[in-house]
């Protein structure tokens, strides 16, 4: 979920919690705005989002690529996302 | 019983024209030893309410003076239990705040020009012609029992609440503002490194709380002073501590009951009494699970409702300790949250936190409780995204039993220090080992203080589940007959006709799983307090 004064004050961070065991994970700014840009467009391929991140933290797309490609397999492999994201 | 309250009946019209006097009458402080009673007046304002404070030297005097000033965050950082009304006709304001220990509730309801605030939710309500129930709390309060997440709403959208540490400002033009008072990133701020070894920290951990307990002590002085004991960690250490303080008897009171000995061991209690020199005072609550005196319980709340199911107990007890003088009892409250206070989760992500903890609930048994509509108000995030954040430096579990209970401290007289939520003890927590981040850390952490504890103290801990749940088979018929006028029902967030069939059928049993024993007992709380006023 998202707060837009809190996610403001932290810095744009975040937690998720995993289904499998109702555990927390923290979320860097980086993987903040990948999820942010999946809740508004669900349906987003990952080339747009890397595009959208890197934007949004001023920098250039080859820079992140690898991580947010990381970010989001391991979303998917904590079942946050779902495997269409991938 | 003592029905009386803090109270104020504010009328606009009077705060316009800079009628202090026509305000003033309307303003109702029972007098009590503890906390203080306030009241200071000068031509154009005055502060008025109650205090008690456990660090320095709080007076009237010097509340009257920051209320003047706008100290407002200054006097929020107090570890005080506070409330207190300003109100000034120069500049045509009223302020009313909370202090962060959130021991007094604080109500409030504008209607025709009058601004009605009380300790008291009843005598709010009283003061209203109409009332409409708010059914985003009323989920809330069913699934979490009143404990879950400070908030500014009530059960009813025309009343609303103070949170712990905030400041409500309302100026003659009915512009209304509430503020938090405490800083959620000061909280954050990074601590000391960890200690390099348990010793170390147990050592100073116990300095600690020794030091705190002192002044709590020196806070209600000449006031007769007992304590709770179970048979856990934190109540024996803060009994421990309280007796190496205190130079007379001192009295631990036990609620146990042959329901709960996963909860409290007797024979643990005495043991760790008699190794110590307490005196324990043993009281069984088996008959006092929720429901089993139901007037008893509608003398205790008055006109209140309170949804957790230790209100009963809690109740007996604290009559028991007051015999019709004022006490100050201490508890181990705080503990839990004390040991995990090195994890800023809850403070850093607060309302993500409560969001992604209310979905966790869906798995406990919330589709036997709430229709669907009553789940989707309880887990729609769009309500999660407004929601504002409250913070205190005490834990969310402590401010809400002080909230809760209230009406039971008040009533009987008998006020509650919880030293292990003090801040002044988290400063050394946030410091624990990082060997001793573990899941029961009690038992490692004072594993070689066995001139402490007893060593049968070393079990896991549950809690008061059968105790609990015995309202579902001894108040059967209780449960028919209430859900039969559901007033929750008409509203559509309750499944009323499905667990009406179960418990016609006495197909009860399933009502002792997960969290739905807690849930029902809330969902009748609720359905006898509005059946009777709505």
């Amino acid at each position: 979920m998202f707060h837009p004064v809190l996610d403001q004050e932290n810095n744009h961070t975040t937690i998720v919690c995993i289904p499998k065991d109702g555990s927390f994970h923290k979320i860097s700014q980086l993987g903040y705005w990948c999820l942010k840009l999946l809740d508004n467009y669900p349906r987003s391929k990952q080339d747009q989002m890397i595009k959208y991140v890197a934007m949004i933290i001023h920098t250039s797309p080859w820079q992140i690529e690898n991580k947010v490609r990381s970010f989001i397999t391991k979303m998917v492999n904590m079942k946050v996302i779902s495997e269409e994201n991938e | 019983m003592n029905k009386k309250h803090f109270e104020a009946s504010i009328n606009l019209a009077s705060l316009r024209k800079g009628s202090i006097r026509e305000i003033v009458t309307k303003v109702k402080i029972p007098n009590r030893r503890f906390p203080t009673p306030i009241f200071i007046q000068d031509d154009n304002c005055f502060c008025a309410g109650y205090f008690l404070s456990y660090d320095m030297n709080l007076t009237g005097d010097l509340i009257f003076s920051l209320c003047k000033k706008a100290g407002w965050n200054q006097l929020s950082n107090f570890i005080a239990d506070l409330v207190i009304l300003y109100v000034d006709t120069k500049v045509g304001e009223i302020n009313m705040m909370t202090g962060q220990t959130g021991k007094f509730p604080c109500f409030f309801s504008i209607e025709d020009d009058w601004v009605y605030i009380s300790t008291s939710f009843a005598n709010v309500r009283k003061s209203l012609k109409h009332i409409d129930i708010n059914p985003s709390e009323v989920v809330d309060f069913i699934v979490w029992n009143q404990a879950s997440f400070t908030t500014d709403n009530t059960i009813f959208k025309q009343i609303r609440q103070l949170p712990p540490a905030t400041l409500l400002s309302i100026d003659c033009n009915l512009k209304i503002t509430m503020i938090p008072l405490i800083n959620r990133l000061s909280l954050l701020k990074e601590s000391a490194d960890p200690f390099p070894n348990q010793e170390d920290f147990t050592l100073t951990l116990l300095d600690r709380i020794e030091y705190v307990v002192k002044r709590y002590c020196q806070a209600v002085s000449s006031s007769t002073i007992a304590t709770e004991l179970s048979s856990g960690f934190d109540s024996s250490l803060v009994a421990y501590v309280l007796k190496n303080v205190l130079t007379n008897k001192l009295l631990a009171y036990t609620r146990y009951s042959p329901f709960m000995t996963e909860d409290t061991n007797l024979d643990t209690v005495n043991k760790f009494c008699q190794k110590h020199g307490i005196t324990d005072c043993p009281i069984d609550i088996s008959e006092f699970y929720p429901f089993s005196g139901i007037s008893d319980a509608k003398k205790a709340k008055g006109e209140y409702f309170v949804t957790d199911h230790g209100f009963e107990n809690h109740w007996l007890v604290n009559s028991l300790v007051a015999k019709g003088k004022e006490t100050v009892l201490f508890t181990g409250h705080g503990g839990d949250e004390m040991y995990g206070i090195h994890d800023d989760t809850w403070i850093r992500f607060p309302i993500q936190f409560n969001y992604f903890s209310t979905l966790g609930l869906v798995n406990y048994g919330v589709n036997e409780i709430l229709t669907n509509k009553g789940k989707d108000i309880l887990i729609d995030r769009n309500r999660y995204s407004v929601k504002m954040y409250y913070p205190s430096q005490f834990s969310s579990s402590v401010v809400a039993l002080g909230q809760l209970y209230f009406p039971i401290f008040w009533e009987t007289g008998v006020w509650p220090l919880m030293p292990l939520a003090d801040p002044r003890i988290s400063e050394v927590v946030k410091r624990i080992p990082k060997s001793l981040r573990i899941p029961n850390k009690r038992h490692k952490m004072w594993g070689s203080r066995l001139d402490i504890f007893v060593k049968e103290q070393f079990v896991i801990k549950r809690g008061p589940d059968k105790l609990v749940q015995r309202f579902i088979d001894e108040r059967r018929q209780l449960t028919i007959d209430t859900l039969k006028n559901s007033v929750l029902s008409e509203l559509g967030l309750v499944n009323v006709e499905k667990i009406l069939n179960d418990f016609a059928n006495g197909d009860t049993e399933k009502y002792k799983n997960g969290g739905l024993p807690l849930f029902l007992q809330a969902v009748i709380q609720l359905e006898l307090y509005l059946q009777k006023k709505l």
